[in-house]
């Protein structure tokens, strides 16, 4: 009989799943859709971890699926899902000129290894042995530009082919429990002419035609020696391992248990301290917590939008490193990838609050503290964490509310100084927490010419302050717990000619207006209190306010009683407060600005056309004195 | 002036005298002496003043060699010349070249503005003309430059902050503009001490006619020259277009400040008994307020 077309056949269909899953995976790797990242929780050891570290629902349906296709089907999971043992595939290939193809030998201790790992992992909480041994993760490690585990591999493979399968891969140790005692496998039948074909092909090493032996937990469904067995010796059905296991087989099995429940409560008493600058990504956690449940497969840094994300290197573990890229604010796709559960879940809204470090200004050699214009850091923050603040001598520096600091790194990115002069540190304990929220915004309050309406405003400021620190009238007011900047008129009034605030604001939230416009732009509208006024209630023609209106809007006209009173044409009032400021009437002033009622900016009458003089022209200056 | 009112405003000063001894120094309208106003017009500001200070003596009559000197014009608001919103800048740069050209030490010109204070200094086109001319602009937005000084003699506002540079001046020169006020009627010389106090506030809110004879109890100034070159008859102080100014090319000066806002009020059309606080002020003994006791020269420039 000639060679099995149906094996050959289900080989090929093999070898394409094989491609389709190593190629998806090297795409989630660099950038490709999406989803392919999610493709990385179904392999085997971050679906564990992850189980392990947070009771992952994706994570336990991977493992158990795995496990029972395993012990149906034996280890078809290395040769078909496993990115590593695909890529060994593709190596070994490459060996196709060799017609003694090198075998691999089995790893004496390759059953206590496997053990010590997990129970290091799953006991301990550590995952450090991982970074060195899970398939996936030094297939991540690869696919974002490791040079050094692809040689190693490379190297081992072209050794003794599958040799890091069997003898070191933890998964392998795993899964072959699983598939040398399933109740299903491959065996050799009276057939075989012993032709010795299915050793030269075989990369695992897992069978011998001499002795008609077939190693079932070695063996990874690769289907190339029942593909070209010349005499379809190979056949699947039941699997010899398949009973009760022997005395022997059972004490070994039970002291490498006690074994590895030993060395997994032993590694729990374990205190390994992180590099003491590292700022890990959200989700985190803690340092010391990250640094125990990352096993670096840098799904996260691939797919990281900006870059910040960095590898381990000195730090010891994956970490920010905001030099000219930024967390992202609106972005949380290191949390969405992490397969192993290192970075925790969280919505947008908790990882916008979590605190990843602080920002920390150097005041040597920061620009602005240095008498130099730079208000660069300040509008970048989407945090509301950092304001410019005004100093006595009248320079305009940028100020950390350590409060409010999520440690993002977007101020440390942007500063134009080489070494930059923000540094942004860990948090003290390393632990991640949670800044307060932002304070519910007051709409009711009176905005800056320009800012169109408080809910416009708020939605485009980020809080820098530079309207603040510049403001001519000493009127705008930090957002504080009105959670909108806004204005008031203790210390001054809306200067008629000034448009500072909207020339200086970086963000577009206080829109620049031409001075014409933004004299008539209305901020809120001024309502006199006749029972406290001065005017109103004595015969002291004040006028405080009436002299200080910028349109006309107020005028100091005789009431019915002949005194002079202040009066208000509403349809020229522009709310500037020049009313409010200079009113002597204590404490609360008998003029005051109220916010518009539905809050948007408005144009008032231009007072040009209001004073238009209805009289045709003054008389000619005639030659007689008037005095 | 009656004799009984002429009684009364000595009876007044005779009060006043011990604590404002700069007011008495030099007690204005002495028996028989009419109070010299000075009025020109029909030129441009320098023109205008050097015309007048000519008929009063020259500058020299008023600064002496090695003097300080402190020229209070009106800086109140953050507006443009052509508006008559604050003095007319050639006036006070001309009055400013010629008082070093008689010898002052310096000349320091400030005001406490309304609106921002280095807004108002810049944009008066003020603060330029005045050190060109080699003059100083003093700030007057801290209240660390004003000292108390009190005046028993006043009717509201017996103690004040008062600007140092006024305190420690030898000569006083006040240079007003002329407008409308929404709420004093008109405010020219008297009106322009304002400036001097730190806190308006007080003086709009306890009887501002009162206060504003008060604030001019606390420094006599040696002259006063009143801008009205533009004035403002309507939507004063600060005015809201040039609507509001006319360009009428007048000029007044005097050393009796109640004599030169009396013709200042005529000017702007206004009746001096309408505007409480001359009356206040001519019963403080600061001036004259009868036109009989008035000796007004009238000059073309």
């Amino acid at each position: 009989m000639a060679r099995s077309r149906f094996w050959r056949g289900l080989r090929t269909i093999r070898v394409c799943l094989a491609a389709l899953s190593v190629i998806a995976m090297t795409l989630a790797f660099g950038h490709g859709a999406d989803c392919l990242a999610l493709l990385a929780k179904a392999n085997f050891g971050p679906a564990l971890l992850a189980v392990a570290a947070r009771f992952s629902i994706v994570g336990a349906i991977a493992v158990i699926a795995i496990l029972v296709l395993t012990s149906l089907l034996g280890r078809a999971y290395c040769s078909v899902v496993c990115p590593l043992g695909i890529l060994q595939d593709v190596f070994g290939a490459l060996l196709f000129w060799r017609k003694n193809r090198p075998q691999p030998r089995l790893f004496l201790l390759r059953k206590g290894l496997g053990v010590a790992v997990w129970a290091i992992a799953l006991l301990g909480g550590w995952a450090i042995a991982l970074r060195f041994f899970d398939p996936y993760t030094i297939f991540g490690s690869i696919a974002a530009g490791g040079w050094l585990p692809l040689l190693v591999i490379a190297a081992l493979t072209f050794w003794r082919r599958r040799l890091f399968c069997n003898s070191l891969c933890p998964v392998g140790a795993l899964l072959a429990c699983g598939s040398s005692m399933a109740p299903l496998g491959f065996r050799f039948t009276e057939r075989c002419i012993k032709c010795g074909k299915c050793v030269q092909v075989c990369p695992a090493g897992c069978l011998d035609p001499k002795t008609a032996t077939f190693d079932n937990g070695r063996c990874i469904r690769c289907l190339a020696c029942a593909a070209t067995c010349p005499v379809d010796a190979i056949a699947y059905g039941h699997n010899p391992g398949f009973r009760v296991p022997g005395r022997r087989e059972a004490l070994i099995g039970g002291s490498l248990v006690a074994g590895g429940v030993a060395v997994g409560l032993a590694s729990r008493t374990v205190r390994l301290v992180p590099g003491p600058n590292a700022v890990c990504p959200p989700g985190a956690g803690s340092a010391q917590r990250f640094f125990a449940k990352c096993t670096d497969c840098r799904l996260c840094i691939t797919n990281c939008p900006t870059g910040v994300l960095k590898p381990p290197g000195a730090a010891g573990m994956v970490h920010l490193e905001p030099d000219t890229a930024k967390c992202q604010f609106d972005c949380k796709r290191c949390v969405e990838v992490c397969p192993t559960g290192a970075l925790l879940p969280l919505t947008l809204a908790e990882k916008q609050r979590t605190r990843l470090g602080l920002a920390v200004i150097d005041t040597q050699r920061c620009r602005a503290f240095n008498k130099d214009l730079c208000e660069a850091c300040a509008p970048a923050c989407p945090a509301h964490a950092l304001h410019m603040v005004r100093r006595e001598d009248n320079s305009i520096v940028p100020v950390v509310d350590a409060e409010r600091c999520i440690g993002c790194g977007a101020c440390r990115s942007v500063c134009p100084m080489e070494p930059k002069a923000i540094a942004v540190v860990p948090p003290k304990d390393g632990k991640q927490t949670l800044v307060p929220p932002l304070p519910t915004p007051h709409y009711d309050v009176i905005c800056p010419p320009g800012a169109g309406s408080p809910q416009r405003l708020r939605s485009l400021c980020t809080d820098c302050n530079l309207c603040v620190a510049k403001c001519i009238g000493q009127v705008l007011q930090p957002a504080g717990e009105v959670g909108i900047v806004h204005l008031t008129f203790d210390k001054g009034m809306c200067e008629y000619y000034c448009t500072t605030c909207g020339e200086v604001c970086p963000t577009g939230a206080i829109s620049p207006l031409d001075l014409a416009i933004k004299q008539r732009t209305r901020l809120g509208l001024a309502v006199i209190e006749p029972s406290i006024c001065v005017a109103f209630s004595t015969e002291n023609a004040c006028g405080a306010c009436a002299e200080h209106c910028p349109t006309g809007a107020l005028r100091m006209k005789p009431d019915a009683e002949g005194h002079l009173v202040p009066m208000l044409t509403t349809e020229l009032c522009i709310g500037c407060g020049s009313c409010e400021y200079p009113c002597p009437v204590r404490p609360i002033k008998a003029i005051r600005i109220h916010p518009l009622a539905d809050g948007v900016q408005v144009l008032a009458t231009d007072p040009h056309e209001y004073f238009k003089p209805t009289e045709p022209t003054p008389e000619p200056a005639s030659d007689e004195w008037l005095i | 002036m009656k004799r009984r009112t002429f009684l009364m405003s000595g009876a007044a000063l005779a009060v006043t005298a011990p604590a404002a001894s700069l007011v008495a120094a030099e007690p204005p309208a002495a028996a028989g002496v009419k109070s010299k106003v000075v009025a020109v017009r029909d030129g441009e500001p320098e023109a205008l003043f050097r015309k007048g200070i000519a008929e009063l003596g020259g500058i020299a009559a008023f600064v002496r060699p090695g003097q300080k000197v402190v020229v209070k014009p009106n800086i109140g608001w953050d507006r443009a010349p052509e508006y008559g919103a604050n003095t007319n800048p050639l006036l006070v740069a001309e009055f400013v070249r010629q008082c070093i050209a008689a010898g002052a030490s310096q000349v320091e010109v400030f005001d406490h503005t309304c609106n921002n204070w280095e807004r108002c200094y810049r944009n008066s086109g003020i603060a330029e003309a005045v050190t060109q001319a080699g003059g100083k602009m003093v700030e007057a937005h801290d209240r660390e430059s004003y000292r108390e000084v009190s005046r028993p003699a006043a009717g509201s506002m017996k103690t004040a902050l008062i600007h140092r540079a006024i305190l420690d001046a030898d000569v006083f020169i006040n240079v007003p503009i002329l407008k409308h006020h929404g709420g004093a009627k008109v405010t020219a010389a008297l009106k322009n001490f304002m400036g001097l106090v730190w806190d308006r506030q007080y003086m709009h809110a306890h009887n501002l006619d009162q206060c504003i004879a008060d604030a001019a109890l606390y420094r006599k100034p040696d002259l006063n020259v009143i801008d009205a070159y533009r004035i403002m008859p309507t939507n004063g102080p600060r005015g809201v277009t040039l609507n509001d100014v006319r360009t009428v090319k007048y000029q007044i000066l005097s050393t009796d400040i109640v004599a030169a806002d009396v013709l200042a009020c005529k000017l702007l059309r206004t009746k001096p008994a309408d505007v409480r606080y001359v009356a206040l002020a001519a019963k403080h003994g600061l001036g004259t307020d009868d036109e009989s006791r008035m000796d007004v020269v009238r000059l073309e420039a």
